[in-house]
């Protein structure tokens, strides 16, 4: 059935458009983009550095210093050790991108206190030097701020004048050789507070700090960029064959077969997934080929993200009963995966390294940069991983469904009650509250996603951080109160049936919640985890079980519900705010 | 053998079909009629396994079809009510893709294939993609994949639904010469084609099953009275009046040449029928007559 769903999207003209485009797409990248990188550096506006591992080849005169030793981190340089002449040589024959001349006694004159001259030589001629010496200014520039830094810190004086020459190299050709690049370095007399990674002071540092990580993990964002592309049509494809099957009513005589019906998703999953894996590695390989990926290992972080957009278009094409149906579900979706996957991968590249792990995306940057470690592994694609295990897993219990394909398709809130509408404990249903229960986990992926969307917006209009505290309690009110109105639309509740399944809600949103948390905060200070868990159950915990306890009461005494929404929303902004003023 | 026991099925609160038990011999064929919505394509597709029962259960030659799916799902071809066939692909690839997931051997499957295609009139078509298909082609491609396997049973809903006459006598020939060795069921519209084709009928409405057995007995249970007429050489006024006072029997026409009576039986009229009789036509209601009587007044 693979082979038949392969050979089909193969015939398939969508599909046969949609690679093309692709194909073309991510081939005239390796050429443009180039291109386009050279413009905009010429145009001495913007700068950006392509390439992976060993892209920029520069010589440099000193072997033995502290300077050498940073240059020598960057991946992308390609290092030769050698005399002025023999790098002028080669810098004019294009062998080298940048010739960096330091003064023999370089480090014995920044450890004494006195001043240095450091020469960059570039041809203009060639793109990559440019680049050269984009990557080497920032270099020496922050290697100048650290010293300065470093002295004012360790000798306890005013500000240094700071005397600095820098020239845009004009010209070109041979006049372009000769002109240097002077750079007065500052005296340090220990060398390695110059790797002191200090907590941003003010928002210009942090500013200046997402800039610095970006410029040096920026080439794994744009492959990201350029990845991304096949990925998200593939789920589309997905969708499409999904739909298509319901549309054209093809799907009834699949149903027929001599097979089990969750084969039939399966299949349908394996075939796209064998498609876009292929892509992958096609793409990787030849990225890789002309030196726009540095670590082909980014196709594994890469099929995590292709399982996860998979998994989740799998769902809306089940859900979906038509192409009008799943439009809408699939814009929002694909919106949202968007910023999520690469507002986690952005976040990573602004240096919140530990929360944005969590993105396999983020992996790729990391993997890109040549930074990554086997737990940053583990934490991006785990996850995801499970999650999309998760998802797959749903889809294949939905596709069993008859209602999915002829029926009235039920709504989550019946497929809710018909899952947690029977369960029973000790013999005794307990429904309604299992109903609320399962609601306050769905909470609280609504309330991220209403939140961080309302967050920005009300952030941009209103700077006020109490704004946004309220609409976060109101949002999770909200959403948690969901639960409740499901249960008593198929149970009537009297007040405190009402209350146990706000509370229910409250609890269930405070689980998964307090789960979330503790996971990142194992990431970040695992030290504190535990006690952070503990804490956040007993004191959010609470109060999400007491704030929805009591919007269940209105919700199950209509008369009291707008008091109760009121009161149960205030109770959770007074505990955000004790939590912001770091009462608790 | 098929047994419906008590099956129930419901979307929602909406129940398709309540309560089904019908008995289907092997070697029969059986029509399934009502009205649209009536649940006639719910109970295929239940018997297909394209439909899970909501209660009750579908026994085929002693298995459960719920236990054991894809053995059952094996012996049994479908043709939809729609013929259902994806469009790219050439009719020969259609039939193989199909051939092959029913598990027909790979080295036999285009032997087959070209055997039906030769059955159903589309052996110069086999290179064709489905695309360039008139309806009438595309119903006998999706026959001949529902035939691909050489299932035991045989489940047509529809076969003849918006067809031209012409092509639909010749799919109704076609099913006749499956009767020899299969069991069919056939859903349809047309009373006549299920009177014509069916050895028992199942009369469906509104998810329930109203009447289950062979054309004749139907007729014999729902139809109280039969009509006849007869034309006399002589039309003696003594038997008129003797038709007259006989209380099983009345006139409904009378002309110069010919009566219309109507009788409980056939056997009422033999004391007429002993005079000279010129013609003779029973004017017995057909199945749709039934039909009406179980289903009609019920939806007026």
């Amino acid at each position: 059935m693979v082979k038949w769903e392969i050979s089909r999207l193969f015939k398939n003209r969508k599909f046969k458009i949609a690679f093309t485009l692709q194909l073309l797409v991510i081939l005239l990248i390796i050429p443009l983009f180039g291109s386009y990188v050279r413009s905009l550096e010429e145009g001495g506006f913007f700068n950006l550095t392509i390439g992976g591992k060993g892209y920029i080849p520069i010589g440099v005169s000193s072997e033995e210093n502290s300077l050498v030793d940073i240059i020598s981190e960057n991946d992308r340089f390609d290092i030769l050790f050698l005399e002025r002449e023999r790098g002028l040589e080669l810098l004019r024959s294009g062998r080298i991108s940048a010739l960096l001349i330091l003064e023999e006694d370089f480090e014995i004159k920044i450890r004494s206190y006195r001043s240095s001259t450091v020469w960059i030589y570039i041809d203009e001629e060639n793109p990559k030097s440019v680049s050269a010496y984009s990557e080497l200014n920032t270099i020496v520039s922050g290697f100048k701020d650290g010293v300065i830094e470093a002295r004012i810190r360790d000798l306890s004086i005013e500000d240094p004048e700071i005397e600095l020459f820098t020239e845009l190299p004009i010209g070109n050709g041979q006049e372009a050789i000769d002109q240097d690049m002077r750079q007065v370095e500052e005296e340090a007399p220990v060398e390695e507070e110059l790797e002191v990674v200090e907590r941003p002071s003010s928002i210009q540092d942090q500013i200046e700090r997402t800039r610095e990580t970006f410029e040096d993990e920026r080439g794994g964002y744009i492959v990201l960029l350029v990845l991304l592309l096949p990925l998200f049509l593939s789920g589309g494809m997905l969708i499409d064959l999904l739909i298509s099957e319901k549309e054209r009513r093809t799907g009834e005589m699949l149903l027929a077969l001599p097979t089990e019906r969750q084969k039939i998703y399966y299949s349908k999953f394996i075939s796209i997934g064998t498609i876009i894996f292929s892509q992958l590695l096609f793409w990787v390989l030849a990225l890789y080929y002309f030196g726009r990926v540095s670590n082909p290992l980014i196709i594994f972080p890469l099929m995590v993200t292709a399982i996860l957009l998979l998994s989740i278009t799998g769902l809306i094409g089940i859900y979906s009963k038509n192409y009008k149906d799943s439009s809408l579900i699939v814009t929002v979706t694909f919106i949202l995966l968007f910023i999520m996957l690469f507002g986690t991968s952005t976040l990573y590249v602004a240096g919140l390294k530990e929360i944005a792990a969590i993105s396999p995306l983020s992996l790729v940057i990391a993997i890109e940069s040549g930074t990554f470690s086997v737990r940053e592994a583990l934490v991006s694609i785990l996850p995801s991983l499970g999650f999309s295990l998760g998802l797959i897993y749903l889809s294949k219990t939905l596709y069993k469904k008859d209602e999915f394909y002829f029926g009235p398709r039920p709504s989550i809130s019946e497929l809710t009650y018909e899952f947690a509408g029977k369960l029973r404990l000790s013999g005794i249903l307990y429904s309604p509250y299992y109903i609320a229960f399962i609601f306050g986990f769905i909470a609280i992926f609504i309330s991220i996603i209403l939140e961080i969307f309302f967050g920005i917006i009300t952030l941009y209009f209103i700077e006020s951080v109490f704004v946004i505290l309220f609409l976060w309690a109101a949002i999770e009110e909200f959403s948690k109160s969901i639960g409740v109105f499901s249960a008593a639309k198929y149970f009537p509740l009297k007040w405190y049936e009402g209350m146990l399944s706000g509370m229910a809600s409250g609890f269930g949103f405070a689980l998964l919640e307090n789960i979330i948390f503790t996971v990142f905060t194992l990431n970040i200070f695992p030290e504190y985890a535990l006690r952070i868990f503990v804490m956040r159950t007993f004191l959010s915990g609470g109060v999400h079980i007491v704030s929805t306890g009591i919007i269940g009461i209105g919700i199950s005494e209509r008369r009291y519900l707008i008091p109760a929404f009121i009161l149960g929303i205030m109770i959770h902004f007074l505990y955000n705010i004790t939590v912001l003023r770091g009462v608790l | 053998m098929i047994e419906f026991l008590g099956v129930s099925k419901s979307f929602g609160n909406h129940k398709a079909l309540e309560d089904a038990n019908i008995t289907i011999e092997d070697g029969t064929t059986i029509g399934i009629v009502g009205p649209n919505g009536a649940g006639k394509t719910t109970l295929i597709r239940l018997l297909c396994g394209i439909l899970k029962p909501t209660e009750g259960q579908i026994v085929i030659d002693g298995k459960d079809l719920e236990k054991y799916p894809t053995d059952i799902k094996k012996i049994i071809g479908y043709l939809p009510e729609e013929p259902n066939l994806y469009e790219r692909p050439k009719a020969g690839e259609l039939l193989e893709y199909f051939g092959l997931l029913y598990g027909v051997p790979r080295g036999k499957v285009h032997e087959r294939i070209d055997e039906l295609l030769a059955l159903v009139g589309l052996s110069d078509r086999k290179d064709w993609r489905v695309s360039s298909f008139s309806k009438g082609m595309r119903q006998r491609l999706a026959i001949s994949r529902a035939l691909i396997h050489d299932p035991k049973i045989i489940v047509l809903d529809e076969p003849t639904m918006g067809l031209d006459p012409l092509t639909s006598r010749r799919i109704r020939d076609f099913i006749k010469t499956l009767k020899k060795d299969k069991t069919i069921i056939l859903c349809s519209h047309y009373m006549n084609e299920a009177e014509q084709l069916c050895d028992k009928i199942a009369i469906i409405d509104k998810g329930k099953i109203r009447a289950y057995d062979t054309v004749e007995n139907l007729k014999k249970i729902y139809i109280k009275e039969k009509m006849f007429k007869v034309g006399l050489k002589n039309m003696k006024s003594e038997i008129l009046d003797r038709i007259s006072c006989d209380e099983k029997l009345k006139i409904l026409e009378r002309r110069e040449n010919y009566i219309i009576i109507k009788a409980e039986d056939y056997k009422d009229l033999s004391y007429i029928l002993k005079e000279e009789v010129i013609y003779f036509e029973d004017l017995t209601p057909s199945l749709e007559e039934v039909f009406i009587e179980l289903v009609g007044s019920k939806n007026d």
